[in-house]
Order: structure tokens, then sequence, then C-alpha cells
């Protein structure tokens, strides 16, 4: 019967935070023993929901029953005693001790006294081979791929009788065969009554493992549909179909001719391979597709932050030197990255050290020796022209909106004059306002003839900024969308794998 | 059998640390003949009986993530302690000697765990703070002990074997069990490895770390009730490097400053090597001042390596994950 | 009203350090008559010479975000390199005196810096290693300084009325302060303390500023030492130990936050200015040697409880 065997019900959840609406009037419902997919374009909501389920977030309203019976999850400890289970990307197992350890961290069986180790492994040893996993309990976790270690986590949370286990992007960095495995114990496990919540965009893997589908977009819930009773197209369509309107006003000019970087077989072993564009004067580039598909990655990897195993870059055709974020500098690449808080500026500085910092040497006097008044001019010149709301250039910028945050690290970064300007998510969490003043911004600049690298998850903001788009799919880049090419459905389409 | 056998025979080749004590045998019996003797052997026993003691808590504190800056002066201070309260009994000065030593650790634990202050600031912050109180109350002058029956403790033989080599053995051993039996030892490496999970899998991480630095004290306590009783002296200048010849000593041993990790088993060959090179330079006549020179380099190399061997292990997780 | 009292507020702790010098001042020359003599004055200006210019370079690396322990025995074995090189010269005493100091900060700052290693433990093991060497150099006796007459000048002499060692002192804080507060490498310093990715991001070699914190440490170090040897003509390796706990003190004391990126030259000279006379005020009222220390310790102990508390205010 329906009811009994209900195991969660989500009622008309909401949740915002400042300027987003992350959730709006979702309802869910999980039968025991389920396979239920959530999927959904970047910003949909599948990880507000998951932080809600798993305990770290509160609603707005609505109401989160198990079982039937209502209840408040007071943080992720209380979710996890209730029965429910989040098995993340970042594993959460204790590398140093055991397999059988770490399935029973913290309850150890003891006799007499002592650590029974003995039965602990037979223990781990039983549930190890119901769930099929082919793992040996006295191996040390650390000497396991990520693959068995997610195993692990799933035994884990079957031993203390997970009710619900929620897993977000399990196989995002698993081989096919892995992959197999990973079905095989989670059939097991919804056998023996679990549920299990299971977030992807490889439809062709939800086809295959789940036995409903929820989609997501913007907030709110699109369909639910048995598996059997839809198609991937379908779900496709699901996922993006929105009015973008004319938020992007006027399209810039074309771009110009002369190529200004290329991007020749970019490689990082296991994040991303044979990566190949190039990128005209004033032209914006996008790249899109899903998180985790190693977007930022490629960029940062241009700019020179993090590590790149293979491949060139050439900045106006001479070959850049990679892995030296000064030098790029120095030759006319400027990143933004998307981290605010730890990355794009510096959250302790006073406004006017922010946009600054790149520019000491022209604040000098005959000295040597920074000169206040020239530093402070250039920095108020800058809040002026980037329309930056702050009180005054000496308060702390982490007292300022996200927004203007934004503007800071991009007026810092554009003050070095750049040919390249690479953004990665430039107006993520920023309120619509702020959003428009940027847009605005970044069309300017290429006018200008600044050539940009554009990294987004918004697909309206790809489409309504770009001249031209680069989806990327798990590391590989798969398809060039031209501007009249640029459709949401044939993005999504793209960034997921589904063919036409 | 035949993969029993093996994995003795790989578990032996493993033992780099038993290779190196086994050199430093060799070299130091071809330069001294005295010193491939029992009675030798007895006497070194006895020499690392103090820093080993020390460092068996040092390494169940070392594997939560935390160190300890302060057990040399806790070293100074429950000797200090005993001495001047000796007038009340010997078990009972004893008593409060180990009492004022643990008192430091529940200092320090709270101080760490629920003033969310870093565990270096806190243990340097008593580190001094006891070496101060241990100066006042002796008005910097070494005290003697007045209780002939107390230098029994670290000076007696039994059946020709010092009996604080027993004492360390006791602490070994008992320091072994808790961390292979006991939910207070297994949780360790836990909390080491993975706070965090930890938390999450029910396992009360404040208490427990709190207890870690307790025990760590205390055992630092138990080597200042020896030391005194050796000397039948307490004073405030004892223990000045012993904080960081303890860590070293552990670290040596394959208890990683980050946590997660470390066997009791690595600990006490640490300090075995540690008391072998110390004896070599005794008996190469080393300077005094060469002597501290080799100290320092030790503690650096050793401390060195560790973060080094760290940070591929780090690599090595993100390159798998 | 609430954003003139939140004004307020910040003022106060921003300048309560400030507050408590005016304080102590106060009270100090209602407690002490003798307090507010130029003899006094000027005599806790010799006497805390030596710690106020340590604690110039010891603020540096706190800004980013690290902390030398060795610095006392860089301080002993400069001063034993500066009384072993008097017989050829004051200026070759001098110079080696420096230049040892430097080379032991770039020993630190190259195993903290480039090898990664744990700056607590590494100054912590160079401390020992320095000590070792300044003892083996003396053979563990006490050296002589000379009784050359431009170190009695250094040591005693007055210009102005005011004594060469304050001045030298004014120097180090005025140079170190704008070295800090209007050099590039200054501003990349606090950038580094404050958030080391996001510096690097910005494209600051933060390993080389790292490097130079520690190499300037040393440097400044030396210098404390040829005043140590004008001051004190007999140097016992020993004593130097003393000061580190004192600098770290003083640094604290000002308000430069243990955790990084804030602070400056200003606050060290308050906090220098409170120790100090906290120092001679114990002196004036007679403690015994062993409670000095301990109220020593226990400022230590508060100030960085402050600096705790004051962390926390931050949010950072």
């Amino acid at each position: 019967m329906a009811q009994t065997g209900t195991v969660l019900e989500m009622t008309h959840i909401s949740k915002s935070f400042p300027g987003v609406r992350a959730l709006e009037d979702v309802s869910l419902d999980l039968a025991a023993g389920e396979v239920l997919a959530v999927v959904g374009e970047n910003g949909a909501g599948k990880s507000t929901l998951i932080k809600i389920l798993s305990g770290v977030y509160s609603t707005d309203t609505g109401e989160v029953s198990l079982q039937g019976r209502r209840v408040a999850l007071r943080g992720p400890k209380d979710a996890m005693d209730r029965g429910i289970n989040t098995i993340y990307q970042e594993t959460s197992l204790v590398q140093d001790i055991t397999v059988a350890e770490n399935i029973f961290l913290g309850r150890q069986p003891t006799v007499g006294g002592r650590v029974d180790w003995k039965r602990m492994m037979e223990s781990a040893r039983g549930v190890l081979e119901r769930l099929s996993i082919n793992l040996s309990p006295a191996a040390l976790v650390s000497s396991l791929s990520s693959a068995q270690q997610q195993l692990v986590e799933i035994a884990k949370a079957f031993s203390r009788d997970a009710k619900i286990i929620i897993m977000d992007e399990p196989t995002a960095s698993i081989t096919v065969e892995d992959a197999e495995n990973l079905f095989g114990t989670i059939r097991k496990i919804t056998r023996a009554g679990t549920a299990v919540i299971y977030i992807s965009h490889r439809l062709k893997e939800i086809f295959q493992i789940a036995d409903r589908v929820m989609v997501l977009r913007d907030g709110k819930t699109v369909t639910v549909a048995g598996v059997k009773q839809t198609t991937e197209g379908e779900i496709v369509k699901n996922m993006v179909g929105r009015d973008i309107g004319n938020l992007f006003g006027e399209a810039s000019y074309g771009s110009g001719e002369k190529v200004v970087l290329e991007v020749k077989n970019l490689t990082r072993r296991g994040v991303y391979r044979d990566i190949s564009f190039q990128l005209r004067e004033g032209e914006i580039l996008g790249l899109s597709g899903l998180v985790g598909a190693g977007r930022s990655e490629i960029v940062r990897g241009v700019f020179g932050l993090d590590e790149v195993d293979g491949g060139e870059v050439f900045l106006g055709g001479q070959k850049l030197a990679l892995g030296n974020p000064a030098a790029a500098l120095k030759r006319g690449i400027a990143f933004v990255s998307e981290d605010r808080r730890l990355e794009s500026i510096i959250q302790g500085f006073t406004v006017r050290a922010n946009l600054t910092i790149l520019l000491l040497a022209q604040v000098l006097s005959r000295l040597g020796l920074i000169n206040g008044r020239k530093e402070s001019a250039l920095a108020a010149r800058y809040v002026k022209e980037f329309n930056v709301k702050t009180p005054s250039l000496e308060q702390l910028v982490m007292n300022l909106s996200g927004g203007n945050q934004q503007k800071v690290a991009l007026a810092k970064c554009l003050s070095t004059d750049p040919r390249v300007l690479i953004l990665d998510e430039p107006t993520k969490g920023i309120d619509v306002g702020a959003k428009k003043e940027i847009h605005t911004l970044i069309k300017e600049l290429a006018n200008r003839g600044v050539a940009i690298l554009l990294v987004s998850s918004e697909l309206p903001e790809i489409i309504g900024m770009c001249h031209r788009a680069a989806v990327i799919r798990e590391g590989a880049l798969v398809r060039f969308f031209d501007k009249d090419e640029m459709v949401e459905e044939k993005l999504i389409a793209a960034a997921v794998g589904h063919a036409g | 059998m035949k993969s029993a056998g093996r994995r003795t025979l790989r578990f032996i080749a493993d033992q780099k640390l038993l290779v190196i004590i086994v050199a430093l045998i060799a070299t130091l019996s071809i330069a001294d003949s005295n010193f491939f003797t029992l009675r030798n052997f007895l006497n070194l026993l006895n020499h690392i009986t103090i820093n080993g003691i020390m460092a068996a808590g040092m390494t169940i504190l070392l594997i939560s993530g935390s160190f300890d800056l302060s057990v040399g002066s806790v070293m100074a201070f429950t000797g200090i302690v005993i001495i001047l309260t000796q007038s009340l009994g010997l078990v009972a000065s004893i008593l409060l000697g180990l009492a004022a030593g643990t008192a430091v650790g529940a200092l320090n634990g709270f101080l760490v765990v629920k003033g969310r202050i870093n565990a270096f600031i806190v243990t340097l912050g008593t580190m001094i703070i006891f070496k101060g109180l241990g100066l006042v109350v002796t008005r910097s002058h070494p005290v003697k002990g007045t209780i002939p029956a107390f230098q029994a403790i670290g000076q007696a033989v039994v059946a020709g074997i010092p009996v604080p080599a027993f004492y360390l053995l006791v602490v070994y051993a008992a320091v072994w069990y808790i961390l292979k039996y006991t939910k207070f030892g297994r949780n360790d490496f836990a909390i080491g490895g993975n706070p965090l999970s930890s938390k999450l899998a029910g396992i009360n991480v404040d208490l427990y770390t709190f207890l870690y630095f307790v025990f760590c004290s205390f055992t630092a306590a138990l080597g200042g009730v020896v030391l005194t009783s050796r000397v039948n002296t307490g004073s405030a200048v004892f223990g000045d490097q012993t904080s960081l010849l303890v860590i070293a000593a552990a670290v040596l041993g394959g208890t990683s400053l980050f946590g997660g990790k470390g066997t009791i088993l690595g600990t006490i060959q640490g300090v075995l090597i540690l008391g072998l090179i110390e004896k070599a330079m005794v008996i190469f006549n080393v300077d005094t001042n060469y002597q501290l020179l080799v100290r320092g380099a030790i503690i650096l190399a050793v401390i060195v390596t560790d973060a080094l061997t760290a940070r591929r292990r780090q690599r090595a997780v993100e390159a798998v994950g | 009203m609430s954003e003139l009292r939140k004004r307020a507020v910040d003022l106060f702790y921003s300048q309560t350090m400030l507050l408590i010098l005016i304080l102590l001042v106060v009270v100090m020359s209602f407690a002490s008559k003798g307090f507010l003599s130029a003899g006094n004055l000027f005599n806790i200006l010799r006497q805390f010479s030596v710690h106020g210019i340590m604690a110039c370079g010891m603020t540096l690396v706190i800004i980013g975000k690290g902390m030398d322990l060795s610095a006392a025995s860089i301080l002993a074995l400069s001063a034993v390199a500066n009384v072993m090189l008097q017989p050829y010269g004051y200026l070759y005493a001098v110079a080696g005196a420096v230049a040892v100091g430097l080379a032991c900060g770039l020993v630190n700052g190259l195993l903290i810096a480039k090898v990664k290693a744990n700056f607590i433990i590494v100054t912590l093991g160079t401390q020992i290693i320095f000590t070792g060497i300044a003892l083996i150099v003396t053979g563990g006796r006490n050296l002589r300084s000379r009784p050359e007459a431009v170190f009695h000048w250094i040591g005693d002499a007055s210009i102005l009325g005011v004594p060469v060692l304050g001045w030298v002192l004014l120097v180090v804080l005025l140079a170190s302060g704008v070295l800090l507060q209007r050099t590039m490498a200054g501003r990349r310093l606090y950038a580094v303390g404050l958030n080391e990715r996001a510096a690097r991001v910005s494209a600051i070699n933060t390993d080389r500023i790292i490097l130079t914190s520690y190499a300037l440490n040393g440097l400044i170090c030396g210098i404390a030492s040829v005043l140590l040897t004008s001051r004190t003509p007999r140097i016992r390796v020993g004593t130097a130990a003393d000061y580190l706990f004192d600098v770290i003190t003083i640094v604290v004391l000002g308000g430069t936050a243990l955790s990084g990126g804030v602070g400056g030259i200003y606050r060290t000279a308050v906090g220098l200015l409170i120790f100090a006379i906290i120092n001679n005020g114990m002196a004036l009222l007679s403690l015994p040697y062993e409670y000095q220390q301990l109220v020593k310790g226990v400022i230590l102990i508060l100030a960085v409880l402050y600096d705790e508390a004051s962390r926390r205010r931050r949010h950072l």
C-alpha cells in the first residue's frame, strides 16, 4: 500500500536566500525501496533540496515527514540519527583505518569492555557480502579507489539502518565498470527496503537505475514521472523551456578577426582532456556545461592557478608559460575567480587596498613609496567607474554586498588593462540590479576589444551574452555553438550527453 | 602457510627504524667495547625511560591531531610539587604531584576544546606559566627531597633490572592495549583522521580531545615522578627541550604531526633511536654544545620529513579521489 | 544613535591598548614618585631598546601569519659574532652581527616558505641549533665585549638628550613602519597574512614574501644584537632566552593579530610602551624576580586571549 510504504514526504517546501529563491513550493514523496532520480540544470535547486534533507538548511515553509511523522531536522547529525544518510562526492571516510572500522565508526562492537575485532570484521564482511561489494573488511581505506570508497560509504549507511540514502552525482568520476558495481549495490539495498534519492545528470544511468524521475527548474518542480512513462528527450525539454525574454538588451557587436588566445590540447589527467579553442579580439566565448564538468579547472589551468599535464596556450601568437599566474597577468590575462570569499578579493582588506593591489607600481611617489593620495585617487576613480556602492574607500570589502564585492573584483582585474579576461561565474549569487550592471560592463569591454572567456552555469546568461559557446561535458569539449544555434534545449542536451 | 611467512618477511623488511637501531647498536658496539653488555643495555633502558613514558602519552595526543609543548614544564612542575609536599608523606606527595601535572592537561584540554584556541598557543602558554610558577614556588633554587624511600622509585633495581624499565614496559603495554582494544584509542584515529565524520558518527570529539590532553599530561607527570626520584631534586629548569624531543621521538616513530596515524611500537623505536644517538654522542666525546646542535638538527630533520611525506600523502589522496 | 554607538565601540576596541597605556602612565605617575623623571624614562628607553627592535622584526613575521621562536637565539648568535669580530674593528663587528642574523633568518625562511614545514616546530628546532652553535663557538664561556669607544657611545651616550639607543630604536620603528605601510612588499605581506590563496590569485609570490619576512626578522635581530653588546658588556648565551617571550608579548599586546594580516608598527610601539612601563613599575616596586616572571607570563596569556577575542569579533 502506498501509505505504509511511504518513507519520506516533503510538502510545499520553500527556501530563499538573500536575493534568490532556491526552492519554491516543492513537494515530493518517496516510497521504501524506491530509487528517485532528481535532475535539473545548475541552480535548479537540487543541492538546496539535499541540504534541507540532510539537515544542513532549515525550510522557510513546508513540512518534512518521515514515515508519516512530521519532523524538524535539527542538523546533520539529527538527520543521520533519523536514518537519512548523504553521500557526497568528497569522501567522509577516515583514510588511515580499515573498512570495517569505518563502517562501525563510533559504534565499534565490544566484548567485555574491549573492542571485539573479530566480530567487527565478521559483521563488516556480512554487510559487504550482502551488498555484493567485493572488498575486504581489513583493507585500509586509503588503499581504495574513490569508487570503492563510495561503496564503503553505502555499506556504512546501510549498516546504520539508513532509511534514505541520498547520492549526489555518485558516478561523476568513476569508470563504467565501477558504475555497474554501484548499481548492483543500489539494487541490493533497495530490495532491503532502503530508499535512494539519486542526483545525477547522466540520463542514461537514470533510466538504468531509477524508478521515478523528478525534474527541477528554477526552484520549482516541473514533473515527477515514472521512468517507464517518459523519455530522455522529454526530460531535457523539461529541464529548460523558460522564456528568456529580453533580459540582455542590445547584443554586442560582432567580434574582431584577430585571434588573441589560442588553447591547444589542454589536458589535465582525470579532469579534462584535449581542450582546444580560439578566442578572438572582442569576442565573448562562453563555457557551458554542468557543474563538475571541468570548466573552472580549464580556465584556471589557462591562467596558471591549477596544474596542467599537457597542451599549450598561446597569447597573441606567443607561447604562454603555464602554471605562472604572475606571468599570465603580465602578458595580459586577467582572471576573476568564482570564489569571492577565498580567492577573487581579499576579504580583510579595504576597498582601496583591493582595488590597488595589482597596480601599486603606479601609485608610487618619487622615493618609491606608496603615495597615499595617489592611491586613494586611483581607487576613487575605479569606485566611480564601476559604480561600487560603498560608504567609503576604507570600508572592509567583506562588509559589501555580493554584487559590490564582485564589482571590486572585476575592477581590480581590469586595472591591469588585460587583453583577455577570464570570468568564472561572474554573476553567481548576485542581485538582479548588480547582475545587469555587470553584464553591461562585460559587453562594453568586448566592444572595446577585450577577449572574454565566460564560464557560466546560467544558460540565459550564456545565450544572452556570448558570441559563441563551447559545451564541456565530463572533461571534454563536446561542441561549439554559434550565436544562432544557441538554444537552451540544445545546450543542455549537449551538456548531459543526450543526442539531439 | 607460505603467504604468512612471506608477510612476516615483508613486515621485517619494512622496518626501517629497526634497521637504524641495529646499525646504531652495531656501530656503538664496535666503537666501545663495553657497549654490548647487558649492564649497558639496562643502563640505556634506564636513560630512555622518562622520555619514553612521555612519548607514549604524546603519541596518543598526536594521533588525534593535536600536540602539547608543555610536557617538559609539567614534568618539572610535578617533581617540584612532590618535593615540596613531602612533609605530608610519601604517597600523598606523589599523588599530589600527579594530580598537579594531570591538572595542567585538563587546563590545556579545556582551553583548546572550549576556548577553541589552537593547541600551539595554549600549550606554549601553559609551558611558560608552569615554568614560571615552578620558579616562583622554588624561588629559583632547586629543592632537595627529604624522604629517602622516594628515591627507590627511580633508582631501585630488581633482579638486576632497574625498576623504571618496568614502568616503561607497563606504560607501553597499556598504551598498546588502549590504541588497539578500547574505544578511547580507536576513536583517537577517527578523530585525527576525519574529525567531522567522527562527529557525525556520534563520537564526542570535544570530550575525547580533552581526555587526550589529560592523558598526555598524565604521562608527563609520571615522567616527572621518575626523574625527580632519580635525582631526588625538584627544579624548574628541568625539561626545557624535553617537549620537542618527545614529539620528535614520536614523529620519528611514524606518528604524524597531522594526525590520524601512529603506532606505539614505532614510538618506542623512535625513543630508542634518539636515546642511542645521545649515548653515541657521549661515547664519541662530543662536546655538550655540539650535542645541542645535533639534537636540534635531528628534530628539524624529523619534522621536515614528516611535512614532506604528509604533503605527498595529501596529493596521493587527491589523485585517487 | 546606534551608528554613533557602533563607531564608539569600534574606536574603543581599536584604541584599547592606547587607552590602557594612558591609564598606566597616569597610575604609575601617582604610584611612584620617580616615575615621570627624565632619568627614569630614558632608563626605560635604554632598557627596552633591544626588545623594541626585535619586536619590529617579529611584527613582520606575525603579520605574515607566522612566528619566529628562534628570534632570541638569533640575537644570541649575532651577539657572539659581534663580540668575536670586535678585535678586527667595529665595522666588521657590526657587519658580522647583521650578516649572521640575516643568515639565520634565511634558514628559517627557506624551511618554512620553500619546504613548507610547520613554522612552530621549525623555529623551535632552529632555536636549538642556533643556540648550540653559539655555545660551541663560545665554548660555553661568557663573552666580554671590548670596551671600544664606539660601543660605549652607542650604549651610554645621548644625542639631544635622548640616548643613542633610543634613536636607533626610533629609526628601526620608522623604517619597519614605512616598509609595512608604504611599500609594495609590505602591502603584499598583509595580503599573504590575510588570505594566502587570494594573494596567489593576485599573482603575489607568497613564498618569496614569507621568506623575506623571516630573513628581515633575522636581520633586525642582528641589529638588535649590536645594541645588546653595547649595552651589556658581558654576554651570556642563556640570557637571550628571556627575550623571546617578552618580544612576543609586546607584539601581541600591541594588537597585531596572531592570525596574520592585521596590525602594524604603531601598535607594536604601543605594546612596547605598555610592557616597558609595567616592567619598570615592577622594578620600582622591588618585586622579586620570580613574581615578575609570573606576571609577565600572565600578561602574555591575557594578551593572547584578547587577541583571540578580537579575532572572533572580526569574524576573520
